[in-house]
């Protein structure tokens, strides 16, 4: 199991068997941790059975309030969502306590193990772990419930949101490579509901200029209004997720997971939307088109031809079968249902026939005009689902941009979308410092470009001076080309990189040369401006203070972005 | 991605940690004292910091107030029950707290100021409930619900009770919160992870709304996959202000005050002032010894003894050690061998300082 994604299970576990009257408690490893020790545990334990906290708590406490309930038919059951994370000798030793009690209070546990179950042993001492009758289950995998939630949210409520390809490929690549969990697959989805309440609530102000609510007027001349645009795009992202789903379904072959195929369908382009191509496609590519399937890596352009030329490859009774889930998927929609239902009536037809045949005529003659008459009956019932596939993927894969009022449910802006969820400060803080001015908006300090001019925040000068310097930073050195810069003295025609090979900060000025100028603002004021950016650099964390051993030396904790 | 790749040339030499260890090689070799920049007085520099002019105010100003326009947003976020996290460089407090009293003025909302040294999250817990008993009960006046019976105090109750508290199904609609602003959520004050724990705890409570801000860069390093996605729920804001970080960085030292001689001296005569005035005879021997023969190691505790003795200043060794102990506590006093392998005394200072502890000390 995945911890993070479990919680919920865990949870709902929890409430089901307390509603089969069992007397549940949740414990998380935080319960089992050296410091609470098992005395700790046990008042937790008590605290959600007896609704009390207990100064003192021991067993007999638990075991007295359980012969007082009567009812000793249902288990006590403690649930542990992250068994790797406890602290072992505790829960090691609460186990050997529950153990001492087990015919007075019958307990049951339910651990959640991330890894394998051999872990147990590696926590527990071989004692504790002999004391647990183990049994395993084991919890769906990150990728069949993402599944289950495509289809669920993104493909079954469709009208009320839907999201686009640079969405879509972001939480796709971020699930595979980064995280590995749901969890933020969920909350990218309630950032999209939230995101879709608020457009709602604005564009219903302003829809006339919705621009492709405009198009969809100039193309229906007639009377074009609200209800007319709305159910419209409601049945359209029916049929469109329908679709997806027959697709789906193909795709079952090969193992496709539909969070790639949703993927894939949503490419904007002419390859999806305009039928000609596709049937031009499975005809050329056949070849390669087995190459994919043989890898198991699906190419965009070879989806829907391969899906096509699979319709047609296939055996007649899993055409059947697949019809039939076919069939249960459109129901409800008019428009493709009806052709499913008749299609499947005839590879039914069709399955039906040839197995009487076989039965009655067992001559081998007869036999092989049958595989004839078979073949060639098969190859028109699959010719005839693979046009149906077709026609349906033409008409009604549509890019979503296409559909009137696509502006109110539509949501594909995967910048946004990152900055919400997956905040960078570490990237962001340090770009803040170095192009401040682009923040600040300010004439004054953009003049010159990557070089700190006076006018700059003096945090920001500080820490591009500081980029000039390795791991160690002369606080002696970079006092003095701050105080050059900030009244003025330096000379700019250095260039950063030059000054790579040389000493790594210009030679501080003598104080003669910048006499003049140093006298409008003293050493103290520049001192404790040097002071303030210093600590701001110490508060992001972009620097570590001086020790003891290095007392002139500050120390960098960044390198690049 | 253009300005990226700009980015990418101006500092593609700092990118590289290894360039950097190269270069802090050569620095090495042209090391300069941090004493050498002549620090203005203390004093003159603390009064100096107090009245730094701020640069840009006027587009600071601007910046901070094109934020407003995302108040409705950030509210709106925050009642779908995500919780908000600012970052990026400047002190967010003002804005935090503006965004508070414009924005939330619905709901009860108690501050939380994690730059201060210690925070306690107990005392917060138990403000928590007890702004949430009154407004629950003002809500069930308005529905004209029967009175729950009368509690234990919030005061005396745990930290787990407390959180199944705020936590609790009291109300149908999630409209009953209280929100918290946490101002540096990555302050000293917070850091630890029992508090971070406790902090995820009461965000993921049902009554609860957290608005945060973070300031280091590495801040959510605090946190792992469980408290960010499912208890935090935090909802990622890029809002730098350029403000000064004037309360927040009251508790950090002066780099410039801090490691000058000068707080050393002054410390130093602080504490023998406070000691006996043999004890300081005893000290200014030393002392002397030292700035006259500064290229020593130090003074052999013999030496030290027999002219202590012919002074009057000790009557036993035994004395002598006391007040030794006393200065090594405080750590004016420091021994370490010299060539003949003899163990010797010396004052862990410079001459010049030395000198000007002498001087304070006579006077």
């Amino acid at each position: 199991m995945e911890f993070v994604d479990d919680i919920l299970t865990f949870s709902d576990l929890g409430e089901h068997l307390k509603s089969r009257g069992c007397y549940v408690a949740n414990f998380s490893s935080l319960d089992f941790s050296a410091k609470n020790g098992v005395g700790g545990c046990l008042k937790t334990l008590l605290r959600q059975f007896l609704m009390v906290d207990i100064d003192a708590p021991e067993m007999s406490i638990l075991a007295s309030w359980y012969t007082e309930k009567g009812n000793n038919e249902n288990p006590l059951v403690l649930i542990i969502e992250d068994v790797e994370r406890c602290y072992g000798p505790v829960l090691n030793d609460f186990i050997i306590m529950l153990r001492e009690w087990v015919i007075k209070i019958p307990i049951i546990l339910i651990l959640g193990v991330a890894t394998t179950v051999d872990s147990l042993r590696s926590t527990l001492t071989s004692n504790g772990f002999l004391y647990l009758s183990v049994c395993e289950f084991t919890l769906g995998t990150p990728a069949e419930r993402m599944d289950a939630v495509i289809e669920a949210v993104l493909l079954k409520r469709c009208q009320r949101f839907s999201v686009g390809k640079q969405v879509s490929t972001f939480l796709r690549n971020y699930f595979l490579r980064h995280d590995g969990t749901l969890t933020l697959f969920l909350r990218a989805l309630k950032d999209f509901d939230d995101n879709s309440i608020l457009l709602t609530e604005t564009f219903l102000k302003q829809a006339r200029d919705i621009p492709s609510f405009q198009r969809y007027c100039q193309r229906s001349a007639n009377s074009a209004n609200w209800a007319n645009g709305l159910s419209d795009m409601k049945r359209l992202r029916k049929l469109w997720s329908s679709t997806v789903m027959c697709l789906y379904e193909v795709g079952k072959y090969r193992k496709t997971t539909l969070l790639d195929l949703y993927c894939e369908v949503l490419e904007p382009g002419p390859d999806n939307s305009n039928s000609p191509d596709h049937m031009q496609l499975p005809k050329h590519n056949t070849m390669s088109l087995h190459n994919h399937d043989s890898i198991g890596c699906p190419k965009k352009e070879g989806y829907v031809g391969w899906a096509i030329q699979r319709v047609r490859d296939l055996p007649v009774v899993e055409l059947c079968k697949l019809l039939n889930r076919w069939e249960m998927l459109t129901r409800g929609i008019k428009e493709i249902h009806e052709k499913v239902k008749e299609l499947h009536s005839l590879t039914t037809f069709e399955a039906n026939h040839p197995k009487l045949d076989q039965t009655e005529t067992p001559r081998r003659q007869a036999a092989a005009r049958n595989k004839v008459n078979e073949k060639t009956d098969k190859a028109t019932v699959n010719e005839k689902v693979a046009t149906f596939l077709q026609c349906i993927v033409g008409e009604y894969i549509q890019p979503i941009e296409s559909i009137p009022f696509n502006e109110i449910v539509f949501f594909d802006d995967a910048e946004k979308l990152q900055t919400a969820l997956i905040g960078d400060p570490r990237r962001r803080i340090q770009v803040d410092l170095l192009e401040s001015n682009k923040f600040l908006k300010c004439s004054c300090c953009s003049k010159n470009s990557g070089m700190p001019v006076p006018s700059m925040h003096n945090t920001s000068i500080m820490y591009s001076l500081a980029q000039e310097h390795g791991d160690l930073i002369n606080l002696h050195e970079w006092y003095h080309s701050f105080k050059s810069i900030v009244t003025g003295t330096r000379v700019q025609v250095q260039k950063p990189k030059k000054r790579l090979k040389s000493s790594p900060s210009p030679s501080p000025k003598k104080p003669k040369d910048s006499n003049e100028q140093t006298k409008n603002r003293s050493d103290a004021d520049i001192q404790a401006e040097f002071c303030r950016a210093v600590i701001e650099l110490q508060m992001t964390g972009l620097l570590r203070m001086p020790s003891k051993r290095r007392p002139d030396y500050v120390q960098r904790v960044a390198f690049g972005l | 991605m253009e300005s990226n790749d700009v980015e990418d040339e101006e500092f593609g030499f700092s990118r590289n940690y290894f360039l950097a260890k190269e270069l802090c090689g050569s620095g090495k070799k042209s090391a300069r004292k941090l004493s050498e920049i002549g620090v203005v007085d203390e004093q003159e520099l603390r009064d100096a910091y107090t009245k730094i002019e701020s640069k840009h105010e006027k587009e600071i100003g601007d910046l901070v107030s094109s934020y407003r326009k995302s108040y409705s947003e950030w509210a709106f976020v925050l009642r779908c029950g995500f919780g908000l996290l600012m970052y990026g460089f400047g002190s967010k407090k003002a804005l935090i707290e503006d965004f508070a009293s414009t924005a939330l003025t619905d709901y009860s909302v108690i501050v939380i100021n994690g730059y201060l040294q210690s925070v306690n999250l107990k005392q917060v817990a138990v403000t928590l409930a007890e702004l949430l008993w009154e407004q629950l009960k003002m809500h069930r006046k308005s529905t004209s619900e029967s009175q729950p019976k009368s509690q234990q105090p919030f005061l005396t109750r745990s930290m787990d009770d407390l959180i199944s508290f705020l936590d609790g199904p009291h109300l149908e609609d999630d409209e009953c919160f209280v929100c918290v602003l946490v101002n540096n959520i990555d302050g000293p004050g917070l850091r630890d992870s029992e508090t971070q724990q406790y902090l995820s705890r009461l965000a993921a409570c049902s009554h609860i709304r957290m608005v945060a801000s973070i300031d280091h860069v590495n801040a959510p390093l605090l946190w792992d996959k469980k408290m960010v996605h499912t208890q935090f729920n935090w909802y990622w804001y890029h809002v730098p202000t350029y403000a000064p970080y004037k309360v927040e960085g009251t508790f950090f030292p002066l780099i410039l005050a801090h490691s000058g001689s000068a707080q050393s001296v002054k410390t130093a005569s602080i504490v023998l002032q406070s000691l006996t005035p043999n004890a300081q005879s005893v000290f200014k021997v030393l002392a002397e010894h030292q700035i006259a023969h500064s290229e020593e190691e130090g003074m052999p505790f013999n030496n030290l003894y027999t002219i202590c003795r012919e002074r009057f200043l000790v009557s036993s060794q035994i004395t002598l050690n006391a007040h030794l102990t006393e200065f090594k506590d405080h750590e004016l006093v420091k021994t370490r061998r010299n060539a003949d392998g003899e163990d010797c005394l010396y004052v862990p200072l410079t001459s010049e300082a030395l000198q000007k502890l002498v001087q304070e000390i006579t006077q």
